[in-house]
């Protein structure tokens, strides 16, 4: 049994589509990184696992239990960090604490909780006057009570300077290490390279890849970058050199001229077109894609990778 | 009893709100401000007797009815329409617990945050009046607070369904003061608007048809005051009997004892109207 499992699952908000048929599988004892830009429809498909807003169309289940029919049992089974939660601002971060474990039966002790997130400190400071940073830490708090089978947590860094992101990402392993699932949405890619057994990044609500990080890497590595840096730029050269072999997109940016390649064997043949259309070639770059560009190229229309983008969804279909 | 936990929750919440101190000293003062009045006004060997506690308990009713109506409104109206402007809806919705739940813990919760000005204005103002008049009757001062308790849940669980259906405070508002305007404030001339249309003449006192009644018993302060009348012993108030008013027989839904039934009603039916729309709520 999965820990989530949608099956084309659904929300439309008049004539926009938020998720489109979106079949997601998280499998047990994983840290699943849900990637995307704001708007690609993450906190829709999170608003509709937790019972917050129903889909419009298809289902899902948590732990076995279905999203609209049983939101009970899997609230009381799993760990919410909310997106834009508000706080109660007269209650003290222990009431709150407090609160989530009375609600869940749990017998854990308030103060081992906000001493793992940190907050001890202002355990008894009320919350209104909390940082974003702070109130952040107290939802992970909450979210940790009643050792859960799950934590969702969304955009868990958000409000975190780099310390508290690195005591996040501490936390999300060590509930792994117990056990737990974790998924865990983000606009930010490189957060989730260090902790994710696997990604599934999303885009105009619908998944375009999903797959363990290094096997991404892997799909998209054929796609080097050249840059090459000339004293001029002939007329006609893009198109020359667009139509050599394992050549795909030539972006011409000023002095620049990038050469995606699909196949990283051609640079040297990429050379030679550009010297034999009359450019002096003045510096060379190969770059091999980072994490952050194979993110932008499937989330973005207008990145140079384009076409790999496509390829992968293709690759995920298969 | 999940609710309870909303309930415990929301009471420890609401009741560290300013606004509810403020209503608090607010009902101190009026309590005792207002059952003082027949004792300053009263001139030792003008205009006959010197008041005594009949006279300071007619005052305090009605001062006690408008002020608790408002603090149950003000208490209420915020109740959940407040945490889904601010978000905390979602600690709220993503612990276990149903829509239902958190309605009836903040229907509960709120109730006792009313409560609580209502009992202390009580307290002090019951110590007020036993010195400054004589025959401090202890049941009649007990009916009045066990009236106003009622009379505070009322307006609490009204102003909390409103709340429920919403979602913006300032529709929230809106709601609350328009209900109240209309089958409050203003419910008398609405049998009396009727009657006009259907007669062309204004109503008497006497000889009424029977649905002139029924439509004044469906506001709501007209059951509550019909309740009050066996609740709390105020001389000087003479109302006519609905037998007195109306042609014929009085019908079982005009007797005394069915003005619960109506109060009933405004209570449960402003939940129920808040639950289906809250149910149906998108958090997002």
């Amino acid at each position: 049994m999965p820990a989530i499992r949608t099956d084309d699952l659904t929300r439309r908000f008049g004539d926009i589509v938020a998720v489109d048929g979106l079949d997601l599988e998280v499998r047990k004892g994983e840290v699943y990184g849900f990637l995307g830009p704001n708007g690609a429809g993450k906190s829709t498909t999170i608003n509709m696992l937790l019972g917050f807003t129903p889909p419009t169309a298809g289902s899902g289940t948590i732990l076995g239990h279905d999203i609209v029919e049983e939101s009970l049992e899997i609230r009381q089974r799993i760990g919410i960090l909310p997106e834009d939660f508000g706080v109660y601002s007269r209650l003290t971060a222990r009431k709150h604490v407090e609160f989530a474990i009375d609600a869940k039966n749990a017998d854990d002790d308030p103060d081992d909780l906000i001493k793992r997130v940190s907050l001890t400190d202002a355990a008894n400071r009320k919350a209104g006057g909390f940082s974003t940073g702070m109130k952040q830490r107290l939802a992970l708090a909450m979210a940790l009570v009643g050792e859960p089978d799950l934590l969702i947590l969304d955009e868990p860094s958000s409000g975190l300077d780099p310390n508290g992101a690195r005591e996040m990402r501490a936390i999300i392993r060590e509930e792994n290490d117990r056990g737990a699932t974790v998924f865990f949405s983000s606009h930010i890619m490189e957060q989730v390279e260090a902790i994710c057994d696997r990604v599934g990044i999303m885009r105009s609500g619908e998944i375009v890849a999903e797959d363990t990080i290094d096997a991404l890497k892997a799909g998209f590595d054929a796609d080097a970058r050249l840059v090459l840096t000339v004293d001029a730029v002939p007329e006609g050269m893009s198109a020359e050199l667009e139509g050599l072999d394992g050549v795909g997109d030539v972006i011409v940016d000023g002095l620049d001229v990038i050469a995606v390649l699909a196949d990283s064997g051609r640079k040297a043949a990429v050379i030679n077109a550009v010297e034999a259309a009359g450019a002096t070639v003045e510096d060379i770059r190969s770059d091999e894609p980072s994490l952050e560009d194979l993110f932008a190229a499937l989330t973005n229309d207008d990145a140079p990778f384009g076409e790999t983008a496509e390829r992968n969804s293709e690759m995920i279909d298969t | 009893m999940r609710w309870a936990h909303v309930a415990r929750k929301d009471f420890a919440d609401a009741s560290r709100a300013k606004m509810l101190w403020v209503l608090t000293a607010l009902m101190i003062v009026a309590v005792v401000g207002i059952s003082a009045i027949p004792k300053l006004l009263y001139i030792p060997g003008e205009g006959g007797p010197a008041p005594d506690f009949e006279v300071a308990i007619s005052y305090l009713f009605t001062t006690m009815t408008v002020m608790v109506s408002i603090i149950g409104l003000v208490v209420g109206y915020q109740a959940i329409v407040k945490e889904r402007e601010t978000g905390s809806i979602r600690f709220l919705l993503g612990l276990p617990f149903t829509r239902l739940d958190v309605l009836l813990g903040k229907a509960v919760g709120r109730a006792a945050v009313v409560a609580v000005p209502t009992v202390v204005g009580f307290a002090i103002g019951g110590a007020v009046i036993f010195v400054l008049y004589d025959g401090f009757v202890l049941t009649t001062y007990l009916g009045l607070l066990a009236f106003s308790i009622l009379m505070g849940l009322v307006y609490v669980t009204l102003a909390v369904g409103v709340s429920a259906s919403v979602s913006t405070r300032a529709k929230a508002v809106t709601g609350v003061l328009g209900i109240y305007v209309l089958f409050d404030l203003l419910w008398w001339a609405v049998p009396m608007a009727i009657y006009w249309l259907l007669e062309r003449e204004l109503p008497g006192t006497h000889d009424l048809p029977t649905w002139y009644v029924f439509v004044e018993r469906l506001g709501v302060w007209n059951p509550l005051e019909v309740i009050s009348g066996t609740m709390v012993d105020i001389a000087g108030v003479e109302t006519i009997s609905t037998a007195d008013r109306i042609a014929g027989e009085v019908p079982f839904y005009l007797e005394t004892w069915f003005a619960w039934v109506f109060i009933a009603a405004w209570i449960v039916v402003p939940l129920a109207i808040g639950y289906y729309r809250f149910k149906r709520a998108v958090i997002s």
